[in-house]
């Protein structure tokens, strides 16, 4: 969902710009905060192994019927993992280290930000918060719970990026709206899958393997 | 990574976006080259590695190094405003 340079008009990319920018000073705020209540020293680098993780992943482009592939965006991944915010901040910075590789545009950095960190990580958290607030009143154990909800929130919330995405491209005259957003609907409800999969199947690892590492526990509202 | 590329699980195909653009501009070679043309203010610093291994390699090393310098300076500013209060 990488949008090249040249196809967002100067005015779509000034607003999203300002808006990402807005977003990621507010989650710097909200960063500085949670290092308070963490032990700061442990989890820096766990920030940065987790960037690298979703840089990797997203250089994993998996086939999809139909002639296209799809890849792990990872936002609403973080945002379970790490807290909305500091998805917004590590989408940012794996958007800007792919930009260095040709891979997404730079004038077009805030658009992609916006898209796959604000709308896949801060949206995609509360959708998953929502499902498990439904999924509080059955008997599942917390991990199946998260990561149920968690594969039906990225789901929803990559469908949704694509959604704005095709928005912007379309408002800025690209190609006509209509077509845009059909088409990049119809491609992310297939390719929406594999991120769902990945995304879960992640986060049941993590809950398996070292639950602490999931320190949205109280954030998202997850009970036994 | 390079499982997926030795087995060949990998795709080469466009990506959901990529492919709409194409499909929307003509579809097939047409719609590849009106892609490859759009205007870019810059070319990519890193866009001449061809190789997907070395590419990948250096850019998990900058993922890790930028977002720990960042988070570190996030910290490094936090305890500041903290100290000044005080």
């Amino acid at each position: 969902m990488h949008i090249p340079d040249g196809l967002l008009d100067p005015v779509s990319i000034s607003v999203l710009w300002i808006a990402s920018i807005v977003f990621i000073m507010i989650g710097f705020s909200k960063i500085g905060k949670m290092f308070e209540e963490e032990d700061s020293e442990k989890l820096v680098p766990y920030i940065g192994v987790i960037a690298a993780v979703i840089f990797a992943f997203q250089f994993v482009n998996y086939p999809v019927p139909g002639g296209t592939s799809g890849h792990l965006v990872g936002g609403t991944l973080v945002a379970v993992i790490l807290g909305p915010w500091a998805s917004v901040i590590v989408l940012f910075m794996v958007l800007v280290v792919q930009s260095l590789f040709g891979d997404g545009g730079i004038t077009a950095l805030g658009a992609n930000a916006f898209n796959m960190g604000i709308i896949g990580g801060i949206l995609g958290f509360y959708i998953v918060k929502i499902i498990i607030s439904g999924l509080n009143k059955t008997q599942l154990k917390k991990e199946v719970k998260v990561t149920i909800a968690t594969a039906i929130g990225a789901y929803i919330a990559i469908i949704l990026a694509a959604f704005i995405a095709a928005l912007e491209i379309g408002i800025s005259g690209a190609i006509p709206l209509e077509v845009a957003i059909a088409a990049m609907v119809y491609w992310h409800v297939l390719i929406g899958i594999g991120e769902a999969i990945i995304s879960a199947l992640i986060i049941f690892y993590i809950y398996k393997a070292k639950p602490a590492l999931i320190i949205t526990e109280s954030m998202l509202g997850v009970t036994e | 990574m390079s499982i997926g590329f030795v087995l060949g699980f990998l795709s080469e195909d466009p990506d959901g976006l990529e492919r709409s653009i194409i499909d929307a501009t003509g579809g097939g070679e047409e719609g590849e080259a009106w892609i490859e043309s759009l205007p870019s203010p810059w070319d990519p610093i890193l866009g001449w590695i061809e190789n997907d291994y070395i590419a990948g390699l250096i850019g998990v090393l900058l993922s890790v190094i930028l977002m720990i310098s960042v988070f570190y300076l996030i910290i490094f500013i936090h305890k500041n405003r903290a100290i000044k209060k005080e």
